[in-house]
């Protein structure tokens, strides 16, 4: 089942597989020798395409845990939501996916 | 040394890049899987078989090639030739975990642009077949244009392979197969064109896809679980506290009868006189007091050691963000700050892996509140001596209970300090948490052995010299000059220690030290741990000779209140740090003024709060 609903990571419900259709810049870079969100994220294997699902939160609305191509990266949520993604199916198995 | 081939070894955090230097270079250092565990400059040189020398500098982990944090500029630097410090390298050799190829090899491109002969290490192939991933890295070596090496570097596998390309002959005939210099040429691609190349030349590669790891998987469900992760890492960290103290127990006992038996033979053999003196009561009493400790910093370390090569401490660093951002910091502080109870200047140092300086600053100068291992000493004596050895909440030790208490009041002033700062002199924005949780893997027990090994011998070492040497001049200051005939105090109230004592006694008197604990703060401050060689000095000198032969603790329990126990223990929790530490900490925030503003702040924690436990205490007792 496909659906074609983008939507921002940080509000993909957990353990479901979707994929990367944008990643935005973030906010502003605030000092000289800090790096973009963007540069982060594609440093971390974020990048168009790419499969992604969230696995695990930390405690009281902490660090989002996602699986990106295989590779598991926290990221808080507000930074979450500049990732744009698109649900491949409407479930999976909780425990070791499909 | 000159070198015949200069080399620079390079690739992504957590390729496996330090274990591969270790191998090729077999210099020790520890082994972790956390993003950026290198953070230093290591450099070695080694011998080809053909005799040629080869430099090999480790630079530091980076994803890519923009110079966007500290670490990455050092790196950046030394490749494109505009560092200071290193030469431009021969050649590069580029580690690539080959369970996240597709990430590493964009690195790989990024460095071909560079147009300097790359030799690519295929990295973690063992970690590769675990998770049924099949590469073909011939079809790597041909898509990419360069020489490709297989190799297990925790293993020492494809080494060998590797050292022989050194050869001057081997090393010619390479580089006549692969031209590196066509690609600098080319005008610069995007992120987003590397990223693309990486994943179809990924894709050419890889003959099978492999599962993921269904056991990283599995733990994971546990031990990041929103409710059930917190009660795991509050676990652990309580079982590695009890277990400083049970499991250190018997090796402890042993060194304490093997130093009192030194000391009965000493005293049996060396003829009564001030040598005598100075091996009984300085050197002996003095430097035993601290190797006792020996065991405790073993186990804390192995659990340190143990938890970040697991893969575990990245997880730990998840679950304490949402906490560690209320205080200001992010959870990559908490890297820092955990190997700071091991030891304040390994976690200073390791700071370096935040990228925003402001917050950088603020987890260097709360560092030192974290418990670090020399303490242990301090807190073991006064625990052994003042704290009943009995059982509360079924089965509990107090014992135990209270040293766990005294950690988590450094880790909450940590949080407090570090809140107040960030509101106040190191104000910004809350900094990002972007990291990658490793896969979990078994500790290597090599691994392990060696590095507490090196920590033992840094520890034996630093009791042989630093601790030996305070402990000499102690025992000279303690001992001259001598006191008069017709003396009533003990001999130390005559001498130059004393009377110091006696001059920092007016400082300290109004939160309840005596002059024989001011005396001992002194040479606490070349190493902490020397405060209790230096009591232990202190007392066997002002005593009887039955002092001598007991256990500084006993003598302890007579000699102090609990009030002053008790106010020795708080002040030891924010205690001025080190002359070591205070010299990192100026090595790394570059400024006297914030060297200076730690040890004041620090000194100021601890006068207050061993006052208000010594006149609490007193009015409740």
């Amino acid at each position: 089942m496909t659906s074609s609903q983008t939507l921002p990571l940080d509000r993909l419900p957990h353990r479901v597989k979707a994929k990367i259709t944008e990643i935005g810049s973030g906010p502003e870079k605030t000092a000289e020798l800090e790096p973009t969100l963007e540069d982060l994220l594609l440093g971390l294997g974020f990048e168009e395409g790419a499969e992604i699902e969230v696995r695990h939160q930390g405690p009281l609305g902490g660090p989002l845990a996602v699986n990106v191509d295989g590779r598991l990266v926290a990221l808080r949520p507000v930074d979450a939501a500049a990732v744009l993604v698109e649900m491949t199916t409407s479930f999976s198995d909780p425990v070791l996916g499909s | 040394m000159r070198a015949d081939l200069r080399l620079a070894l390079v690739g992504n955090p957590n390729s496996g890049k330090s274990s591969l230097f270790n191998a090729l270079t077999g210099n020790r250092q520890k082994v972790g899987n956390y993003p950026g565990v290198t953070v230093e400059r290591r450099t070695a040189t080694i011998e080809a078989p053909d005799g040629r020398a080869i430099s090999i500098v480790d630079l530091p982990g980076t994803y890519s090639l923009t110079p966007n944090s500290p670490d990455e500029v050092v790196t950046h630097d030394a490749l494109v030739g505009t560092s200071d410090v290193e030469q431009i390298p021969d050649a590069v050799i580029c580690v690539v975990d080959a369970t996240s190829l597709r990430l590493h090899l964009k690195f790989v491109l990024e460095l071909k642009r560079l147009g300097r002969p790359i030799l690519v290490a295929l990295n973690m192939m063992d970690l590769a077949s675990r998770d049924k991933i099949e590469l073909d890295p011939d079809r790597l070596s041909e898509e990419l244009g360069l020489p490709v090496v297989t190799t297990i570097a925790v293993r020492r596998s494809g080494v060998a392979q590797l050292v022989n390309m050194f050869r001057a002959a081997d090393w010619s005939e390479l580089w006549e197969k692969f031209d590196t210099k066509s690609d600098s040429n080319k005008p610069n691609p995007s992120v987003r064109d590397l990223q693309k190349e990486a994943r179809r030349i990924a894709e050419a590669v890889t003959i099978s896809e492999g599962i993921e790891h269904a056991l990283t998987r599995r733990i994971d469900a546990v031990v990041l679980n929103p409710v059930a992760g917190p009660i795991v890492l509050l676990g652990i960290l309580f079982l590695m506290f009890q277990a400083v103290f049970a499991w250190a127990e018997a090796p402890m006992e042993w060194i304490d009868a093997s130093i009192t038996t030194l000391q009965q033979l000493s005293l049996r053999y060396i003829p009564e006189g001030l040598f005598q003196s100075l091996i009984v009561d300085g050197v002996l009493a003095g430097v035993g007091s601290v190797i006792i400790f020996l065991p405790q910093i073993l186990i804390l370390f192995a659990f340190i050691i143990v938890l970040e090569a697991s893969g575990y401490m990245a997880r730990a660093a998840f679950l304490m963000d949402r906490i560690m951002t209320m205080a200001g910091l992010n959870g990559r502080a908490f890297i820092p700050l955990l190997s700071s109870f091991a030891c304040a200047i390994p976690g200073i140092m390791a700071a370096r892996t935040i990228d925003n300086p402001r917050d950088r600053l603020t987890t260097i100068m709360v560092a030192p509140l974290m418990t670090c291992a020399a303490r242990l000493p301090v807190y073991t004596l006064i625990i052994a001596a003042f704290i009943p050895n009995s059982a509360v909440f079924g089965g509990v030790g107090l014992q135990g209970l209270v040293m766990f208490g005294l950690y988590m009041v450094g880790i909450v002033s940590a949080l407090v300090v570090a809140a107040v700062l960030k509101k106040t002199l190191t104000k910004g924005a809350p900094p990002r948490l972007l990291m990658e949780l490793p896969k979990y893997q078994v500790p290597r027990l090599r691994d392990l052995i060696l590095g507490l090994l090196e920590r033992a011998r840094l520890f034996i070492r630093r009791a042989g010299t630093i601790i030996l040497f305070s402990m000499i001049v102690l025992w000279g200051l303690a001992s001259f000059p001598a006191p008069p005939p017709d003396a009533t105090e003990p001999d130390i109230f005559y001498s130059a220690a004393g009377k110091i004592g006696r001059a920092l006694e007016v400082v300290f008197a109004p939160i309840g030290f005596n002059w024989e604990i001011s005396v001992a703060l002194v040479p606490g401050m070349a190493a902490r741990e020397v405060a209790v060689g230096a009591l232990g000095t202190v007392y066997s000198l002002s005593g009887s000779e039955d002092a001598v032969a007991s256990s500084l603790a006993t003598v302890l329990q007579s000699a102090w209140s609990l009030p002053t126990a008790l106010a020795f223990l708080a002040w030891y929790i924010f205690a001025p740090q080190c002359l070591s530490t205070l010299a990192v900490a100026r090595r790394e925030t570059n400024s006297w003024g914030w060297t200076a503003f730690m040890f004041g702040y620090l000194f100021a924690l601890a006068y207050v709060a061993a006052g208000a436990t010594y006149w609490t205490a007193k009015a409740l007792l």
